[in-house]
């Protein structure tokens, strides 16, 4: 794919900006953000230099902390930060929009991860500098929706009008939720398949067809298998379920194998949001349809592009 | 006593010679709730709503509030209805009963005569008066005033601002009005 000329109103218009959800994003916004990405994927000039980002995560995470760590100083900027709450002045009883408020005066953009649902958003409403949301709870991680999207596209030629199925923990999987919201946006066709403990909330389902998709439920997924071009599969959050009986009792519902993507269509690409846990079979992994770890790397990519709009630097 | 103070109720009507022609049968609303001297009347509230409404309003104790429940409408079928004495209710009362009952009628009477008619229209964001369902919405946890964004105002939709959760009307839960004085 050539690489995209970006237009000027665009690049104007998320400088200083926030990415707490999808939902805050156009269309336009979101495939404008994946050019970007296009754009800056073999990019690693110093354009950052002298910038500090700070990552404040209040929940483990592999992925997201590194990969925003990894751009930041792909770009020669650098962090600081916590991975561990336990560690911060949260411990001690700090309220979230104080650990912001004292944040904002040690670098130029925060990234935060937090359980509670929203604390995103009160971080960006405590500060004038840009927030990235990386997973507030169960609802939003909206940099992954642009990785995901942005892997997508590389392997499908475009993100739009796809068939994208989504396997898994619906209820739960904040990535999903993320995702589903810019796919439909983006005129894909939806496919949801989960038991029915772990079915995509019911506000959600509406809204995507509020966005115009006719979201297909269901909990087999041989009968839709063959219309699929991407399969989303996702972990079972099992540190969400407020009971442990239920997730015993869902935690071994799928299992995709090399069986599982040879009876799918032509060209069917599996992602995953990482770190899955027995969803995947191992020896999908060297299967050309495997993009998991791939999207993984993209992660990098797509940071980097989005903390240049974010700080005014893209290039 | 009538609630339009001109016309005659249908008891001295029934008594005047036969000549006039008898009049249409109106709802017996008009006569049931007390007319209002000064104060504001929240009129065509969905019927089993009023109290609800009630309790959500900042009314001062000791306020002389008339409550109608299950009244005849016209336009409803049936209705309640609040007059509250001596009060013009303030925006933010107001965004809580356009909450509710997005199709009240609200009216402000002076020297019994209606002076003024409010419209009901809700903001695009309301804060600190509705709680968020989501036990796992940050509003529940940390000292953050709640908000919800109105994203259709007839049927009334909300979404929480901050874990962007849509709230079904049945999940709508107020936090207590803070008290005004009187």
């Amino acid at each position: 794919m050539k690489i995209p000329r970006l237009d000027p109103a665009l690049v104007s218009r998320f400088r200083g900006r926030d990415v707490v959800s999808t939902r805050d994003f156009t269309r336009d916004e979101v495939l404008f953000v994946l050019d970007a990405a296009r754009r800056l994927d073999a990019v690693e000039k110093p354009l950052l230099s002298g910038r500090v980002l700070a990552t404040l995560f209040f929940e483990p995470s592999t992925r997201t902390r590194l990969s925003f760590e990894s751009a930041m100083k792909r770009l020669g900027g650098s962090t600081i930060g916590f991975a561990d709450p336990e560690v911060s002045s949260a411990a001690k009883g700090e309220t979230l929009h104080d650990t912001v408020r004292v944040v904002e005066g040690y670098c130029d953009a925060i990234v935060i991860r937090h359980p509670r649902e929203g604390a995103a958003r009160v971080a960006a409403e405590a500060t004038r500098l840009p927030v990235l949301n990386g997973g507030d709870g169960a609802n939003q991680h909206p940099t992954q929706a642009f990785v995901d999207l942005y892997t997508i596209r590389e392997a499908q030629g475009t993100a739009t009008g796809l068939n994208l199925g989504f396997l898994g923990d619906l209820k739960y999987g904040r990535a999903a939720h993320a995702l589903l919201t810019g796919a439909a946006m983006l005129g894909n066709r939806i496919t949801l398949i989960s038991p029915p403990e772990l079915r995509l909330p019911a506000p959600l389902l509406e809204e995507l067809r509020d966005l115009g998709a006719k979201p297909v439920q269901t909990a087999d997924l041989d009968t839709v298998l063959g219309d699929l071009d991407v399969l989303y599969v996702t972990r079972i959050q099992q540190e969400r379920f407020p009971d442990p009986m239920e997730y015993e009792r869902v935690r071994n519902a799928f299992r995709i194998d090399r069986a599982t993507l040879e009876r799918g269509r032509k060209g069917l690409c599996v992602l995953h949001p990482l770190p899955r846990v027995r969803e995947i079979d191992p020896e999908v992994d060297a299967m050309d349809g495997a993009l998991y770890f791939r999207q993984a790397h993209n992660g990098v990519t797509v940071r980097k592009a989005l903390l240049c709009l974010l700080l005014g630097a893209m290039p | 006593m009538s609630r339009r103070g001109a016309r005659p109720s249908p008891r001295r009507r029934a008594a005047r010679p036969a000549a006039a022609p008898p009049a249409p049968a109106r709802p017996e609303t008009s006569y049931r709730v007390a007319k209002l001297r000064a104060g504001t009347v929240v009129d065509h509230l969905r019927a089993g709503t009023a109290l609800r409404c009630l309790g959500i309003l900042g009314i001062p104790r000791g306020a002389v509030v008339t409550v109608g429940l299950n009244l005849p409408s016209r336009k409803l079928g049936q209705k309640d209805i609040l007059k509250i004495e001596n009060r013009v209710l303030a925006a933010s009362e107001l965004a809580r009963i356009a909450l509710l009952n997005p199709r009240a009628t609200v009216t402000v009477i002076e020297d019994f005569a209606v002076v003024r008619k409010i419209p009901l229209v809700l903001p695009t964001a309301v804060d600190g008066v509705v709680r968020c369902p989501n036990p796992a919405c940050v509003t529940n946890h940390d000292p953050v005033t709640p908000r919800v964004r109105v994203e259709s105002s007839d049927p009334v939709r909300l979404r929480c601002h901050y874990c962007e959760r849509r709230i079904r009307y049945d999940e709508v839960e107020f936090l207590p009005a803070p008290r005004t004085p009187r």
